[in-house]
Formats: C-alpha cells, structure tokens, sequence
C-alpha cells in the first residue's frame, strides 16, 4: 500500500509534542519548581520569560504538554473504549440489549456536555484523573453509534456466518472478526475525541477548574489571565500555550480528516 | 447403522408483522455415516433454512418445533454453548460463496489456524503444518495460500480453502449449502470430487443442498424434493431421478435443458400465502377437489394423493 504523503507534517507535529511530553526533563532548561524573578521579559537565560511566581515559561510549556496530550489521549482512549464495547454489543447482540445500551447512548448523546462537565469537576475536585474520566465517560457516544451501524452490516456478512459454523465463540467473532473491520471506522473517531476534550481541558482550566498543581497548557493561559499576563501586554506569556494547544489540534483533527478522505478515496475507486 | 443426523416433525417459522411466516413445515429425514443426502428443490422453498436449522443459526425469533438429533442428542435443546462445540468439530458447513465465507482482511493461514486451535485439536505449529498438509492435498501453493488473503485467490481456490478449513476439523457431518452455485464447469468437478471424499471413509455424513440435479444425481445416496417449506418426495437418488412420481419432480426434471427445458406452469406462491390443501395443487394438472382442500401425507416417500 503507497504511504500517503499528507500524513507527514501533522504526524511530524504530533510526534514532536509526544516526545517533548514523554521527556520534558530532556528538552526544559529549567525544573517546575525552579524560581527566578518574576515578570521577567524573554532573554537568553529565560527564552519565554518568567511567570508571575518567577518560573521559566518556556519549561512550564514543555512540561504542561504532558497533562495536556494526556488528558486528550487517555479520554480518547477511554471514549473509544466504551464506545466500542457498548456499539459492538449492541449491534451483536441486538434485541432488548440493543435497545437498552442505544437508549443510554441517546441520553448521554442529549447531555448538555460542558456545563456538565463543569459542574462534574467542580463538584468532584480538581484532579486531572477526574478530568480524563468525565471527559471520556461523556464523549463515547457517537463511536457507539457509529461501531453498531457498522456491526450491524458486517454482522450478516457470510464469513461471520461461516466463523460461527466453525465453532467460534460470539466474543471472538466480536473481537477477532468484526473489531479488526470496524477499526478504520474507530480511529478518526479516537483522533476527534482527543481534539475535543484538549479544547476542554484548556477551557476548563481557563475557568479555574483544573488542578493548579498541575502544569497544562490551558493552565498556563488561565494563570497569564489571573495574574496580569494579559495587562502587562505579556503575549510570550499566554501566546505559545494557545499556539501549542491551536498547533496540537489541528495536527490530531488533520490526521483524522486526511484518514477519513484516504478510505473515502479508496472506497470510491 | 446407527443414522448422525435425524430430524422428525420439523417446522420452523419466521415472524413476520402479519402472524408467522412457515419456512419449513413437518420435515422428518435421516442420514447415516457415509452417505449423502441431496435436498432439492427451487430457490425459496427451504433448503437453506433447514441447513441453518441444524447449525441453529437462524434469527432469534425463529420458532422451531419438532426434534433435530444429532448422534443421539437433540440439538434443539443444547446450550449456545455447547453448539459451538459441536459447531465445526462435529458439524462442518461450505457455503455457497466460497470468497465470502473468508474473512476478507485475515490472511488465509491464520483462517486455517484459529479453527484447529480453538477446537484444542492441536499446538499451534502442527495446525501449521496440518493446514499445508490439507492445501497441498487439493492441489494449491500451500506456502503461497497460507501467506495470502482471499481476494488475492480465484473462486475455485476459495472453494478448496473452505473445504480445507473445513475438513480440516473432521466433522462426522458436513453440510454443503449450494456449493456450486456460481463455479464454472471445471470448478464444479473439482468440488464434486472434494465433496465425494466427505463420505469415502464411510464415517462421515453428507448433507448437500442444491437446487442442480445433475450434482445431487452424481454425489447423493439419497434425494428429498423440497417444494414451499415441504418435502413432496423422497427415495433413492437414482430411483426418484428415474422414475419421479410426484407432479412438481416430474416438472422439475422436465425443465432441465437435457430433458427439453419445459418449464413448471404458474410461479411458486409466497410463503405468507399458502394454498389450502396440497401446496402443489394450483400449479398440478392432475390436482382434484381433496388436493385442493386435504395436505396429503409422505406415504412411500411421496407426498401426493395423484400417484
């Protein structure tokens, strides 16, 4: 199969992020806790300056790429999780199972998603475990709905007929059969939802709903924000947060849209 | 002998907005180790609803009544389960489109594989080598079709692989759901001489269903003629192909090209509206008043009150 091209500069993009978050140490000249004068303007000790508790902002960048791709990530894998399991079920299984698990994706598809969101992670505590779990738990639904109509068609397919005439199990028809099928479906539905829920991480904490321990991009706007980085006309202070959390998504969305146009490609050849 | 596969009283009905839909009604047929039983009949009229019957793989709200005894045990009864044991270890099926009964993106090795396995029949490399084994005794590049995927093989490579996966679990009953339909004349020999090594051995049973007589004439032991959910005729294979007594298998041997291509009067009726009496009867020219109001019992293997 040729490699497409389009791939590289987004796949470039997210690589690079994912590295520097995996080993902020290696890339940050200076720790989180490390403190100089505060309100510092970019020099060449401190590339971005300093915050207004005297912390280098270029490390707290570095470092804030770590909550914030986690917690775009781990929801995304959780949403893809649950939305697997609950749209494979449903479309397996059908009958009342159906019924019941398409009846709660349709009252989570209804739920006005951040104010509840907010209402969640203020009433549950600013934790970035609880983020990725409200995140994840509330973002599913459209993968659900998109794996049963999938499984629906493939279910009837005469290969999945023949599997069951050879002995296999309902589970491993699910698993082995029908989930390597609908992965192509799945994977720009995980790439969406990690998008999405970085914006609402960066929202969140923008709001002040997030950890304050913890460094995160949107965090970092949040404090700019809070303690004069905005009056003081200090753009180096909350410009290269959102220009990472901007640059992130659109490399994770282009990723996903260039997938989607390549099957869509091949699907009409 | 002691018969594998025996089915007594069968009906089975779909559901349908309007009451239920009477796919297969009072079915009784046996089979024994080594023989092959051929049900025939036109498109509609069954025969797949029986195979799927015996494999219970019909759609949940199929009503099924009557007994289906597999070596003794009655199947109808088993837990979902227990059929998947028995499912390809003891009852292997070939379907008809034999490149849509793979997996399309699963190489075809581990297709031949996975079975064995999950069957516990062997360790993972002597299934390996089972499989090659199989492949290469139905002719075919055994390392090339072990690391390809179907679309990469032509319809008459499919076919063997099929029987290969199948065959490669020693079922003691294997049913073939149209297993010629769309081969050329080559292919369909070399399924006739696949299909005529399932009952060599004289353990195995053969269900074939198939709406080609000459097939049904060269494999079968045995011939059930199916019409509308029904069997109108059963016997030996040579004599009902010889000799036919009811209406609708005189009509049908009569519309083969070979026997001057006369064609059955009338169409089959829809299954939601079945006649009253024989369901034969508006399309016979030798029906009379009781076909038209009494449903005449299987009596010396057929079913008509004219012969």
């Amino acid at each position: 199969m040729k490699f497409d091209r389009r791939y590289i500069l987004p796949g470039l993009l997210i690589l690079v992020l994912l590295i520097v978050a995996v080993f902020p140490g290696v890339f940050a000249p200076y720790s989180i806790t490390d403190r100089d004068a505060t309100y510092q303007a970019p020099s060449a000790e401190h590339i971005l300056g300093t915050d207004n508790m005297g912390k280098d902002i270029f490390s707290l960048l570095i470092y804030g790429a770590r909550w914030t791709l986690m917690i775009g990530f781990a929801s995304g894998l959780l949403a893809v999780c649950v939305g697997t399991a609950f749209g494979l079920l449903a479309g397996w299984r059908k009958g009342i199972l159906d019924e019941f698990l398409m009846g709660t994706t349709d009252i989570v598809l209804i739920l006005p998603k951040i104010p509840l969101v907010i209402i969640l992670a203020a009433y549950l505590g600013p934790s970035p475990w609880v983020l990725i779990l409200v995140l994840g738990l509330l973002s599913w639904e459209s993968i659900a709905r998109v794996v049963r109509s999938k499984v629906i068609q493939i279910r009837s397919a005469e290969y999945i007929l023949a599997a069951r005439c050879l002995g296999f199990s309902d589970v491993r028809i699910m698993v082995r059969e029908i989930l390597p099928v609908v992965f192509p479906v799945i994977v720009p539905k995980f790439v969406l939802v990690t998008a999405a829920a970085m914006i609402s991480e960066a929202s969140l904490a923008f709001l002040g709903l997030s950890d304050p321990l913890m460094v995160s991009w949107g965090g970092m706007i949040s404090n700019a924000f809070t303690y004069s980085g905005f009056l003081r006309g200090m753009w180096y202070w909350w410009l290269p947060p959102a220009l990472c959390i901007i640059l992130g998504v659109l490399a994770i969305t282009s990723l996903a849209f260039i997938h989607e146009r390549g099957v869509r490609e091949v699907v009409q050849l | 002998m002691k018969n594998i596969l025996e089915m007594t009283d069968l009906s089975v009905s779909f559901p349908a907005p309007k009451g239920r839909i009477p796919a297969v009604r009072n079915l009784s047929l046996s089979l024994a180790p080594g023989e092959c039983l051929a049900i025939v009949g036109e498109s509609g009229c069954g025969k797949s609803v029986v195979a799927q019957s015996v494999m219970r793989l019909l759609p949940s709200g199929t009503e099924i009544i009557g007994r289906i005894s597999y070596q003794g045990q009655d199947i109808l009864h088993l837990s979902e389960r227990e059929m998947e044991q028995i499912r390809g270890q003891e009852i292997g099926m070939v379907f008809q489109s034999p490149q849509r009964a793979l997996n399309p993106i699963m190489k075809i090795g581990k297709q031949l594989i996975q079975p064995q396995l999950i069957h516990g029949l062997c360790s993972e490399n002597d299934a390996e080598l089972r499989a090659k084994g199989v492949l290469q005794g139905l002719g075919l590049d055994a390392d090339w079709v072990m690391a390809a995927y179907p679309w990469m093989c032509s319809g008459g490579m499919c076919q063997r692989i099929v029987f290969a996966a199948v065959s490669l679990l020693h079922p003691n009953l294997v049913i073939a759901d149209e297993p010629t339909k769309g081969l050329d004349a080559a292919n369909v020999t070399d399924l006739e001489a696949m299909l005529s090594t399932v009952t060599a051995g004289k353990r195995t049973g053969l269900l074939l269903i198939t709406h080609d007589m000459d097939v049904a004439s060269r494999l079968s032991n045995r011939i059930a003629v199916m019409y509308c959910g029904m069997i109108v005729e059963e016997g030996e294979t040579s004599t009902v192909l010889s000799s036919p007594k009811h209406p609708y298998t005189r009509g049908l041997l009569g519309s083969l090209p070979k026997n001057g291509f006369v064609p059955i009067p009338g169409l089959s009726p829809a299954l939601t509206d079945l006649p009253e009496g024989c369901v034969f009867h508006p399309r016979c020219r030798f029906a009379d008043e009781k076909c038209r109001t009494d449903i005449p019992d299987l009596k010396d293997g057929v079913r008509c009150y004219q012969c």
